[in-house]
This record gives C-alpha cells, sequence and structure tokens, in this order.
C-alpha cells in the first residue's frame, strides 16, 4: 500500500518556491511508482510559518518549508545568510551557502531533521517614494523591520523601526505608517508595490534562504531506493530553485518597471559604499555572538570570494 | 470525488450536527468533531492518516490564538462595553429619532449605517456585530422595535465588516491570491454600499408592509427641539472621526484602530461621568466573557480546521467542480452553493485557505478575474457568518440577546436572502467590483 | 467542604481576573506602539507581546467565562427536556465536556512540554523560550477542565450546575435592561 507524506509550507501557490517544491514532490512521486504520495499544504493552510519545524518534529507532517534566517535566534549560525551586505551577488551566495551548509545540517540532525535542499530569494532593495541617492534619505523614515538584522539596521541608519505585519503593509505603506522598507522584488510583485510607492532601489541586501526538510525517522522508515530517491530529487530542486532565483531577480524587477515603478538599477555608488560599511559593522555583531564555529565560517567566506 | 471522502464528511457532518444538538458548549462541540476527524475517521477508513491528535489540536491552538491580528477582537469588544455603560448611545438615539419619524423602519436603519461606519473602522464581522450589538440592541428593544427584525438586521449588517475595508479576510485572500490588497479595498467598497441599500430597502419596505410592528411614532417635535436633541450625536461623531482618521491619517494601522477606540471611549465616558471604578471593571470583566467566549470557538475551528486539512475534503469539493466542464455562471453558482455549505461548518478564512489552491485555477480557467473573485469569496464568507451551526455573528448575538442561535438564524433568513441577490448582481455586473479600482488605480 | 467551594471559585475568578489583565496590557501595548512610533521610538518585539498577551486573553478566563454562563451552545433540544430527563441530559453534555477539555488541556501541557525538549525560541526580535508564553494556555486549559469536572461532580450528586444557575440570573438582568 502507498504510504502517505504531508508536507506544509506557509507561501501561497504561485510563489516560485512553490512552483519548484510541485515539481519536486511531482519527481519523488512519479520516481516512487505509486508507492509514496506527497500532499502538500501550501498558504499556511495547515501550519504558520513558525510552527512548520516543529510540525516535522512531532510527526504532523513529514516534510517542510522554512525559511533558515528566521532561527537566528536558535543558533546565530541559521542566521549567517540574514546579515545586510555580506553577500552581493549570486555566485558569492552560493558559496555562502555551501560554506554554511554543514553547520545546519549538523543543528538539524540534533533536532531529528534532514536537510533535503535550500533555495534562496532574489536579492532586496528599498522600497521608498523619493529616490534612494544616499543612506541620508533613510534617515528619519518609518522603516518597516521584521527581524532582528532589519532592526539592527534601521537603528544604524537612523531611522524609526516600525513592526508591520505581512499582510497590513501595502495598507501601512498608503497611509504613510511606514515610508521605507526593504524586500525582494519577488516580494514587491506579490503585494503589487506599484498601488502604494514609487522607488525600487535593489542593493543586494540579502540573499537568505529557504530550506525544505524533512523527519529523519520517517526518511528512515522508507526504503532505501526511495530514501535515495528523495535525495536525488532534492539535489535538482536545489539546482533548480538557483535557477529559479537568477530568473525570478531578472523578471520581477522589469515587472516593477513595466508597472511604472522607477528602478534605480544600478544603485547609486555612494549608498552602495555606505552600506558596505554597515554591513562590515553588521558582520562584526553577529562574530560577537556566533562563537567560533562562526569565526571560521566568515573566514572560509572571505578567503573563497577572495579567490573568486 | 471518492466515496471515502463523501463518507467521511458525512461522518463528520453528523457528529457535528450530534453534539452540537445535545447541547456540549460550540467550542467543545468543535473540538470533539477534530478529534473524530483525526481519530475515527482513519480507523473507519484507511485511505485516511493517523495523526498525533494532541499535538495536533495543541500547535492548532497556539497558532491561532497566539495572533497578532487578534489583538483588535478583545479591544472593539470592550470598547463596546463601555460605550454601553455611559449614556453615549442612548443620547444617540434620541438625536436622530427625529429625524428618521417619516423614513419607514425609522430607528431600525441604525442597525445598517451604524455597522455600515463601524466596518470602516474593523476588520472583523464579530467585532462588527458586537460593537454596534451592545449599543443598539437595548435601544431599540426598550422602544419596543420588532425584536426578530432587530437581531436578523444587526446579525446582517455586521458581516459588512468584512466587506467594506479595511477587511481581514480581504488580506488573507489576497496573501493566498497574490492579488493587491490595496486594490482588493477599494473594490469593496461600491458592493458594501449596495449591500447597504438592499439591507436599509428591505427594512423599509418590511415596516411598510408590517406597520403594526413597528412602534407608535414619537409626538411631533419643532425644529429647536430636533437640533437639541441631535447635539447628542457630537460625541459618538466625535469619536467614530477619531478612530477613522487614526487610520487614513497614518497614526495607526487598522489592528491598531482598535486601541484608539477604547481610549476614545474611556475618555467620553469620563468627560460624561459615566466613569467610575465599578462601571470600568464591569465594562472589562464584560469583554473578559465576551471574547473568550468567541476565542473558545475560533479555538475549536482552527483545530477542526486542521482535520478538515488533513482530510483533504474541501479541496476534493472545489477540483471536482473544475472537472464537469461547467458554463461559468454555472460555476459560480455551483462555488456558491458548495461555499455556503462549507460556511455552514467551518469559519471564513479557514474556507479559504482550505480551498484557494484549487479553486483560484479553476476560476482562472472559467474566465473570472482573480479580483473580482476576491470580492466574490468575501461575499461568501459573509453568508456563512450567519449561516448555522457555526455562524459568528449568530455567536454573537446569543451571547448579547440569549436567543438560540437557530432562532437567530432564522431571523437572519431575509438578509442572508439579500446577499445571494448581491452575489447576482456582481456576477451579471463585475463592473460593480472591478470600476472603482480600475479608476482610482489604473490597469 | 464549604472551604473547598470557596477556594474553587476563588481560583476561577483569578482567571478571570487575569484574564482582564491581559486584555490591558493588549491595549497598552498597541498604544505604546502607536504613541512611540508618533515620538520616533520603537519597542522591540511588542508585536509578539500582543501575540502572547491575545492568546493568554483568550484561555486564562476559559473557567470564569464557563461558571458566568457565557460560553454559548445550542439548547434546542435541551430546552425541552426538564426535571429527572433534564438532569440527565445535563450530566452527559458535562461528561462529554469535561472529556474534551481534559484532552485540550493535555495537548496544551504536551505542547509546552514539546517546546521545552526542541528549545524552541520566539522568532521575532525578542528571543523567548516559546514555552513560556505557552504557560497562559496549560494553566486557562487546566482550569477550564477543572470548572467543567467540578461541574460534572456536582450534577452528579444531585446540585444545580454553575451555568444553569448564572444563566437564570443573566436571564433577568437582560430583561431589566430591556425595560
Ligand atoms: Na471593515
Ligand atoms: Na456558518
Amino acid at each position: 500500500q502507498a504510504r502517505r507524506w504531508q508536507m506544509a509550507t506557509a507561501y501561497p501557490d504561485g510563489n516560485f518556491h512553490t512552483v519548484n517544491i510541485r515539481a519536486f514532490l511531482k519527481e519523488v512521486e512519479d520516481g516512487s511508482g505509486g508507492r509514496l504520495a506527497i500532499t502538500l499544504h501550501s498558504n499556511a493552510s495547515l501550519l504558520r510559518m513558525p510552527e512548520i519545524k516543529r510540525g516535522v518534529q512531532t510527526g504532523q507532517v513529514q516534510m517542510g518549508e522554512i525559511l533558515l534566517s528566521a532561527y537566528g535566534n536558535e543558533d546565530p549560525m541559521f542566521e549567517v545568510d540574514g546579515i545586510p551586505m555580506l553577500v552581493t551577488n549570486f555566485t558569492q551566495a552560493r558559496v555562502l551557502a555551501g560554506l554554511q551548509r554543514p553547520y545546519v545540517q549538523r543543528r538539524l540532525e540534533r533536532q531529528g531533521l534532514t536537510l533535503l535542499y535550500m533555495v534562496p530569494w532574489p536579492q532586496s532593495g528599498f522600497y521608498t517614494n523619493v529616490p534612494v541617492t544616499s543612506l541620508e534619505t533613510l534617515r528619519g523614515t518609518r522603516f518597516r523591520t521584521f527581524n532582528a538584522a532589519t532592526q539592527r539596521f534601521a537603528q544604524l541608519v537612523g531611522a524609526t523601526p516600525t513592526t508591520v505585519q505581512v499582510p497590513e503593509v501595502p495598507q501601512a505603506f498608503a497611509t504613510g505608517v511606514v515610508n521605507a522598507m526593504v524586500t525582494s522584488a519577488a516580494t514587491g510583485v506579490d503585494v503589487q508595490a506599484w498601488d502604494f510607492v514609487k522607488h525600487f532601489t535593489p542593493v543586494g541586501f540579502t540573499r537568505t534562504k529557504n530550506a525544505v526538510i524533512c523527519s529523519t525517522r520517517a526518511l528512515q522508515q522508507l526504503p532505501a531506493d526511495l530514501q535515495r530517491l528523495i535525495r536525488d530529487a532534492g539535489e535538482r530542486a536545489e539546482q533548480r530553485g538557483w535557477e529559479l532565483a537568477q530568473e525570478q531577480e531578472r523578471t520581477r524587477q522589469e515587472e516593477l518597471a513595466r508597472r511604472g515603478m522607477i528602478v534605480a538599477d544600478p544603485p547609486p555608488e555612494r549608498l552602495m559604499r555606505e552600506l558596505a560599511q554597515i554591513g562590515e559593522t553588521m558582520t562584526n555583531e553577529w562574530l560577537a555572538k556566533a562563537g567560533e564555529d562562526g569565526r571560521k565560517l566568515i573566514e572560509a567566506y572571505r578567503a573563497a570570494i577572495a579567490r573568486v | 470525488m471518492e466515496a471515502y471522502l463523501i463518507d467521511g464528511a458525512i461522518v463528520l457532518i453528523a457528529t457535528l450536527f450530534a453534539v452540537l444538538a445535545l447541547g456540549v458548549w460550540i467550542g467543545a462541540a468543535l473540538m470533539l468533531t477534530g478529534v473524530v476527524g483525526i481519530v475515527v475517521l482513519p480507523a473507519l477508513f484507511p485511505q485516511f492518516n493517523e495523526f498525533p491528535v494532541e499535538k495536533v489540536m495543541g500547535t492548532a491552538v497556539w497558532q491561532a490564538m497566539a495572533s497578532w491580528t487578534l489583538a483588535a477582537l478583545p479591544l472593539f469588544i470592550w470598547m463596546g462595553e463601555i460605550l454601553f455603560r455611559t449614556r453615549l448611545a442612548e443620547d444617540m438615539f434620541r438625536g436622530l429619532a427625529p429625524w428618521v419619524q417619516r423614513l419607514p423602519g425609522r430607528l431600525m436603519h441604525v442597525n445598517v449605517f451604524g455597522c455600515g461606519i463601524f466596518a470602516a473602522v474593523s476588520g472583523s464581522s464579530a467585532a462588527t456585530c458586537a460593537t454596534i450589538g451592545k449599543m443598539s440592541l437595548p435601544a431599540l428593544l426598550s422602544r419596543g422595535y420588532h425584536r426578530p427584525m432587530a437581531i436578523g438586521s444587526l446579525a446582517g449588517s455586521g458581516t459588512l465588516g468584512l466587506l467594506i475595508p479595511p477587511s481581514i479576510i480581504m488580506i488573507v485572500y489576497g496573501v493566498a491570491a497574490e492579488v493587491s490588497i490595496v486594490r482588493l479595498f477599494i473594490a469593496g467598497v461600491i458592493p458594501g454600499l449596495m449591500l447597504i441599500v438592499l439591507f436599509s430597502g428591505y427594512i423599509a419596505l418590511w415596516s411598510l408592509l408590517n406597520p403594526s410592528r413597528t412602534p407608535p411614532r414619537d409626538p411631533p417635535t419643532t425644529l429647536a427641539e430636533k437640533l437639541r436633541a441631535s447635539a447628542g450625536l457630537i460625541p459618538v461623531l466625535l469619536l467614530i472621526l477619531a478612530v477613522i482618521g487614526s487610520i487614513y491619517g497614518g497614526i495607526a494601522t487598522a489592528t491598531e484602530a482598535a486601541v484608539m477606540g477604547v481610549v476614545g471611549a474611556l475618555a467620553l465616558s469620563a468627560w460624561s461621568g459615566t466613569l467610575t471604578r465599578a462601571s470600568f471593571v464591569d465594562s472589562l470583566m464584560g469583554a473578559v466573557r465576551l471574547s473568550c467566549m468567541i476565542n473558545f470557538i475560533l479555538a475549536g475551528a482552527a483545530f477542526l480546521t486542521q482535520a478538515m486539512a488533513y482530510s483533504r475534503i474541501p479541496a476534493a469539493m472545489a477540483s471536482w467542480v473544475g472537472a464537469q466542464g461547467f458554463h461559468p455562471y454555472v460555476v459560480i453558482a455551483v462555488f456558491t452553493a458548495l461555499y455556503i455549505v462549507l460556511g455552514c461548518f467551518i469559519d471564513g478564512i479557514s474556507m479559504i485557505v482550505l480551498t484557494v489552491s484549487v479553486a483560484l485555477p479553476v476560476i482562472q480557467a472559467a474566465g473570472f478575474d482573480l479580483l473580482w473573485f476576491g470580492i466574490f469569496v468575501v461575499l461568501v464568507v459573509e453568508m456563512a457568518q450567519i449561516t448555522p451551526p457555526v455562524g459568528f455573528n449568530l455567536f454573537v448575538l446569543q451571547g448579547l440577546t440569549g436567543e438560540n442561535i437557530f432562532r437567530i438564524a432564522a431571523a437572519t433568513a431575509p438578509f442572508f436572502g439579500l446577499m445571494c441577490v448581491a452575489v447576482a448582481l456582481v456576477t451579471v455586473f463585475p463592473g460593480l467590483v472591478t470600476w472603482l479600482p480600475s479608476t482610482m488605480l489604473g490597469g | 467542604m464549604q472551604g473547598l467551594r470557596r477556594a474553587l471559585d476563588a481560583l476561577y475568578l483569578a482567571g478571570g481576573v487575569a484574564g482582564a489583565i491581559a486584555i490591558v496590557a493588549i491595549g497598552a501595548l498597541v498604544l505604546v506602539q502607536v504613541l512611540g512610533r508618533q515620538a520616533g521610538f520603537h519597542v522591540p518585539g511588542a508585536d509578539d507581546l500582543t501575540a502572547y498577551a491575545v492568546a493568554a486573553s483568550a484561555t486564562l478566563p476559559l473557567a470564569y467565562t464557563f461558571r458566568h454562563a457565557a460560553h454559548i451552545r445550542v439548547d434546542i433540544v435541551i430546552g425541552r427536556f426538564s426535571g429527572r430527563s433534564r438532569h440527565a441530559l445535563e450530566l452527559l453534555v458535562l461528561a462529554i465536556a469535561s472529556a474534551v477539555a481534559l484532552l485540550f488541556a493535555y495537548a496544551c501541557l504536551d505542547t509546552l512540554i514539546d517546546s521545552w525538549t526542541f528549545g524552541e525560541v520566539a522568532q521575532g526580535m525578542l528571543a523567548v523560550p516559546i514555552w513560556i508564553p505557552q504557560i497562559p494556555l496549560v494553566f486557562g486549559s487546566a482550569l477550564f477542565a477543572l470548572a467543567l469536572v467540578d461541574d460534572l461532580v456536582v450534577a452528579a450528586s444531585g446540585g444545580e450546575p454553575s451555568y444553569r444557575r448564572a444563566a437564570e440570573r443573566s436571564a433577568q438582568e437582560r430583561a431589566a435592561e430591556e425595560v
């Protein structure tokens, strides 16, 4: 009889991560010859984002997708890709992902979880109603923050950190509760940012990653060939995901411009210089709490990107 | 649809009806039905999977209750409780009364317009119903207005909280369907006003046909007396303006506006001299009981929703509609019927997240605009708020009046019918939905 | 017995008062956020604290709300019975609801224990261990189960359950309100 797994993700069906997951699941189902079926619960219809990891741990679902950097409070090694300006292009992001993987794997293993694959989000940029020529533009704005890193960033540039939950962003912008935020072009298209904001300045900022995980126990209960199949399909999903992310970075930004937003690409040099400084500060702050593992990771990363 | 899904659905519905009819408290009845879905269904039909019931229940309740969006509900309820203990509501009714003497239905329209105005502040249907109901029901009933009509018009109009922006349900749909929330908000305005007109028109018509059920007119008054009585409207108007202003002036988000309402209500209560230690404690404990009652049902509904999500019954129903190859209008008619049936048992937000994955492709294939479908969904979710046995506006009114929900539902039935009319109107004239957003924002 | 009765009633009331404090806390937290934004300061994690206060306000007063007959039910069938048959029905309903409430309390406790063993930490700006804001859930649901079992015992020994006495009182109050 066919085994049936459940998988939870918080993202909607149109999101490229979800599209990639569906392709991954189809590959597994087809390859299993009817021995394994996986039901995807998208849209947070089963579990909200913060409950997905524990959902896998407790057996409510066998597989799930998480935003890795959201677990920075649990362990700083999860959130290294959330440090602003540490990576500034996809090549660097790949290098960092490769170096971060063993640390992530080990920590997830301790929690009974198996890392199947990681896929990045496209670069982020500033959404504002005036052109961002330097960090001076952001000073004094009501800057939307959603985690410790963006909160610290807002403090460092002298903006007022403002917590607005995702669903209220459009209205908060339209009424002036916030007047600056940083997120990807993909998210900008998702919320149709052109309805409430004028300028998009893609600066890189972060390329955080989503991770697809499964319960180690559930995985080991499968026949060896099915385990192999899932891992192989995961590897292919990772390849596909990185390509999708790169393609999204381009097409979504084009979409913003096509809808009438002013996209400052490339961004002003002065802005990038100032951002690099802030990135340096925040990397050092992260190192202070990430301990020995963190130091090793950053050293290896810097050595590696100096070579490419 | 496969047979085991239909059998499973029948078992769940039968359980819910049996436990509710027995008189088990609604939140507990929903939880028990969820337990049946997670434990008993897999035992009866091997196609359903088994899950650790205590883990699913704990996570479901925690993620439903530890919710920032829910913060507005207890605050708005508290605001209603404070205002109820002032003389403001009474003053407001006395101020309005002289002006509506010639309007058929007279003060009954306060329910419709009160909810319509409050809907511009609150994103929730239960909060709208509870806040306006707490103030208007005692005033209407003590004046001798027809009890079922007062209750029914309130339950119906409370649903305007969802259609007139801001709206929690539109945000949920907008995120799931990737439709602009700003556009959805604007698109809801004309259908919202249309519903107000339909509701008010019905009240007027009903009053003309049933003159004996409206209390006798007040003796005629002079203009000066009318104006003097109208001064009683000023404080409430100021409060409404302050709360709406805090949203549109960029001071507070829609959720935060609730606290402006509480502060304003406390200030008015202090100004009018009704704010005492006792009235403060009474209002607060009243809010504790009403919001706890609603939240317990929400918690039960959240757990039942998980059981439904695991069973895949709602998604299977939506995909069945897609597989039939119906004419577009038939698709909409069948979806309306499907959502009405689902809406009897699960709450509105769950209805959306459990079905959009399957419903949206069907709707797009039938040639409908996703923005338009968003407003359609909000309308049918509004209808779900007033269908028994699981209808949140019915629960709120049972909490306020002590009437049982089936009697409240019967009183609300005409308004349910008017909402069906509204669904038909927006289907035949989609411009009612799409014209305003495309005019204001282009595209 | 009198002492036990008074102690239990005090416990239920304490749950209600704690719920009231939670609602005031929700208001205060949201207000501080709104005012802070105008004044240019920010309370990190206020939105998470608000969410935890909502969970507390929803669960701590469950028993208090129950004792005040404010939890609603469909009395269309049970309302047609009176005397001994009514008493038997109430016993059945109380037994079912007690079982559900006990499972609910166990589920909340189990959730807290999981959060503890997994070392789960909140994802927002306050890195609080998640089991801490889950404490009110455990207390509130346990108190609710206790209140139901309490009334089950009272009804089984021939007494009148608390919610029926409260329902009669509030019906009288409502009638007075409307006149
Ligand atoms: Na509204
Ligand atoms: Na309903």
